[in-house]
């Protein structure tokens, strides 16, 4: 069988590794190929801060929770073996803070150790007064993607350059060098929205300040007024962040949706039917969700192996 | 009164810290440091300077509370400014771990660092040679910035700085009314003071900036401290050991243990090797007598030493309690000749 996965971020590779994984053996030969118009590190993956969490509430998503999940416990399985560091994975703990007391998010049982925070903690950072503490994985994808990529080329899969379209949403943020944060601290506001609150989040080599988010714009230029508000509002949450030398800066586009579209198309072409598996959608948290879908991908394939017969005959 | 002549002997984290809050607080005082050595030289240097504590048998539950309580609030607010890269203070979070339930799962301190609390049983896991564990956030205090943040404090405060080896306090009763002395290990020789002795400790420093959280083994021989720029990781405690040169057997003991805690430090890249000579007594001795000094009938001595491998935790806790004894010190200083 021949299969060409379009998208070479985490959602792609991910989902050609579990398709390798769990077919290689089964069907054969099997042909993996990566078609992207671009790889790391100039991927929407790689720019991502690379904080496990998914969005607060996942409002009846009760797949996308159960991914999640998968996905936290299999980085977590990984966490344990040396080659952790070159997956570009590690622990992190940090903060979540609200304006108002808040229903517990979705991942509560996932993380570790979550709990609320309590009144001391709550006065180090002054405007918000609600909250919860945990730690939770770091995937960092200018590291994931290239181990990804490592894993994938080692068993054969190519790599094919290749232009496409889609729907995305951007955001804004900087990276600068403050090696002397060791927690992420995210904050939510009540009007809605996600991630258009600020949040600093520590990397292995640099901290991602961040929380712009603006539905629907297609400029991938750096808005200057943008800056400077997240700038002023990420240094109210850490004064030290005051004297950080700002690294980079980054303006880039989520692909959002109002849901994963994880499901299977059948497409007629020509005279032949090319069966399609979509994976996409998966906004700010496609690094939270990405081994959940792509085990889920890896069974979709399955039913496709099935109904084509390329199942070996079971020998009787 | 005026022009009380205070000489603090000793530049250590306990000097230093004690140096900046007389200074500070008490302008009537000219305050001199006297020191043989300075950062990045002295014992607090090399300290990782995580701030947790182990009891000590002989002082009252609350003066111990209120030492740790000062100095953590006192950390805390640092790490929480803008001054807090400089100062080397930051916010770290971690586990402490037990391979045996210990008998004291609530140390005094556990209400006065933040979000303390048991680890869960998933938390657990990642270290299966451990049965119960502690999570909690606390800060560090690495004593290689922090030192130079204090020293500069002091001198703004009006602080008076000199590089010399005191061999013997008696050199000091000519040039000043009030001795601090903060001399750690050094007081062993310089008072006299049988109690004091060393507990060895080597650490190495790694390069593995993908560790953010502290581990620690209960019982304070395996450690691992990520810090601004680089992961400390050791230990050894070797009592009456006055070896400052690096063991290489310590050091392949320090990587395999710490490697079990974590393994991903198998890949980290040494970046060198430190020895501190704890400054370790039954008891800290915060206190003051009368001495007689070359030069005078008596002079008020305040004792601020013994801190073992405590002395980033309580320095300022401490430096506070020797400020109120200088406080009544001065009280009693016949104000005619001032």
């Amino acid at each position: 069988m021949r299969v060409a996965v379009i998208g070479a971020g985490v959602i792609g590779l991910s989902a050609a590794q579990s398709i390798y994984e769990q077919y290689h053996s089964i069907v054969s030969p099997l042909t993996i190929e990566v078609y992207a118009d671009r790889f790391t590190p100039l991927t929407t993956s790689d720019g991502a801060a690379g904080l496990w969490q998914p969005y607060l509430y996942d409002k009846g998503k009760i797949q996308e929770t159960k991914w999640n999940k998968e996905t936290f416990d299999y980085l977590l399985n990984w966490l344990s073996s040396p080659e952790a560091v070159k997956m570009g994975i590690f622990l992190q703990s940090g903060y979540n803070l609200c304006t108002e007391p808040r229903p517990e998010p979705s991942f509560k049982d996932i993380v570790l150790g979550f709990r609320q925070l309590t009144e001391r903690e709550l006065q180090m950072f002054p405007g918000y007064n609600f909250g919860w503490f945990n730690t939770a994985l770091m995937v960092e994808g200018k590291t994931y993607l290239p181990w990804l990529t490592d894993w994938l080329k080692k068993r054969g899969v190519k790599f094919y350059h290749k232009k496409i379209e889609s729907f995305k949403e951007v955001r804004i943020w900087g990276a600068v060098d403050a090696p002397w944060l060791k927690h992420w601290i995210i904050t939510h506001s009540t009007n809605g929205g996600v991630y258009n609150s600020p949040y600093i989040i520590p990397g292995s080599r640099l901290v991602t300040v961040g929380g712009v988010f603006q539905l629907g714009n297609w400029s991938e230029q750096n808005n200057s007024t943008d800056h400077e508000n997240i700038w002023k509002t990420a240094c109210r949450l850490e004064p030290s962040l005051k004297h950080a030398r700002i690294v980079e800066d980054w303006a880039g586009l989520r692909p959002a949706r109002s849901k994963v579209r994880l499901e299977r198309e059948t497409i007629q072409s020509g005279g032949s039917t090319i069966e399609v598996i979509h994976n996409y959608g998966h906004g700010g948290f496609g690094l939270t969700i990405h081994r959940g879908c792509a085990q889920e991908t890896a069974r979709l394939f399955g039913q496709i192996v099935t109904q084509k017969g390329k199942r070996p005959k079971a020998r009787l | 009164m005026t022009g009380v002549r205070v000489v603090v002997v000793g530049a250590g984290v306990v000097g230093l810290s004690t140096a900046v809050c007389i200074a500070e607080s008490l302008p009537v005082c000219s305050v001199t440091l006297l020191a043989e050595k300075f950062s990045p030289d002295t014992t607090s240097d090399g300290a990782a300077g995580i701030v947790f504590a182990a009891p000590f048998p002989d002082i009252p539950l609350e003066r111990q509370r209120r030492w740790f309580k000062d100095s953590f609030d006192h950390l805390l607010a640092i790490a929480q400014s803008q001054h807090a890269p400089d100062a080397g203070v930051i916010l770290s979070s971690g586990w402490q771990i037990f391979k045996e339930v210990p008998a004291t799962k609530e140390p005094y301190w556990s209400d006065l660092v933040i979000g303390f609390r048991a680890m869960t049983d998933r938390e657990l896991k990642r270290f299966p040679d451990h049965k119960f564990g502690q999570v909690f956030t606390t800060v560090k205090c690495e004593c290689s910035s922090y030192l130079p943040w204090l020293e500069e404090r002091f001198r703004k405060a009006g602080g008076r700085v000199e590089q010399r080896r005191v061999s013997s306090l008696q050199e000091l009763g000519d040039g000043f009314d009030l001795v601090v002395n903060c001399s750690g290990l050094g007081s062993k020789a310089l008072v006299g003071d049988p109690g004091v002795y060393p507990v060895r400790g080597q650490v190495l420093q790694v390069e593995a900036p993908w560790l953010t959280h502290f581990i620690r083994d209960g019982d304070g021989k395996t450690y691992i401290y990520p810090g601004v720029h680089s992961v400390t990781i050791g230990g050894t405690r070797q009592e009456g050991d006055w070896r400052l040169h690096v063991d290489r057997g310590d050091s392949a003991s320090i990587l395999e243990r710490c490697s079990r805690l974590e393994p991903s430090l198998k890949k980290a890249k040494v970046l060198g090797e430190w020895v501190g000579l704890r400054p370790s007594r039954r008891n800290p001795r915060v206190e003051r007598e009368r001495m007689l000094l070359q030069g005078r009938t008596s002079v008020p001595v305040v004792h601020n030493y013994g801190h073992g491998g405590w002395g980033v935790t309580i320095a300022w806790g401490t430096a506070l309690d020797a400020l109120g004894l200088v406080r009544q010190c001065l009280k009693e200083m016949p104000r005619a000749k001032l």
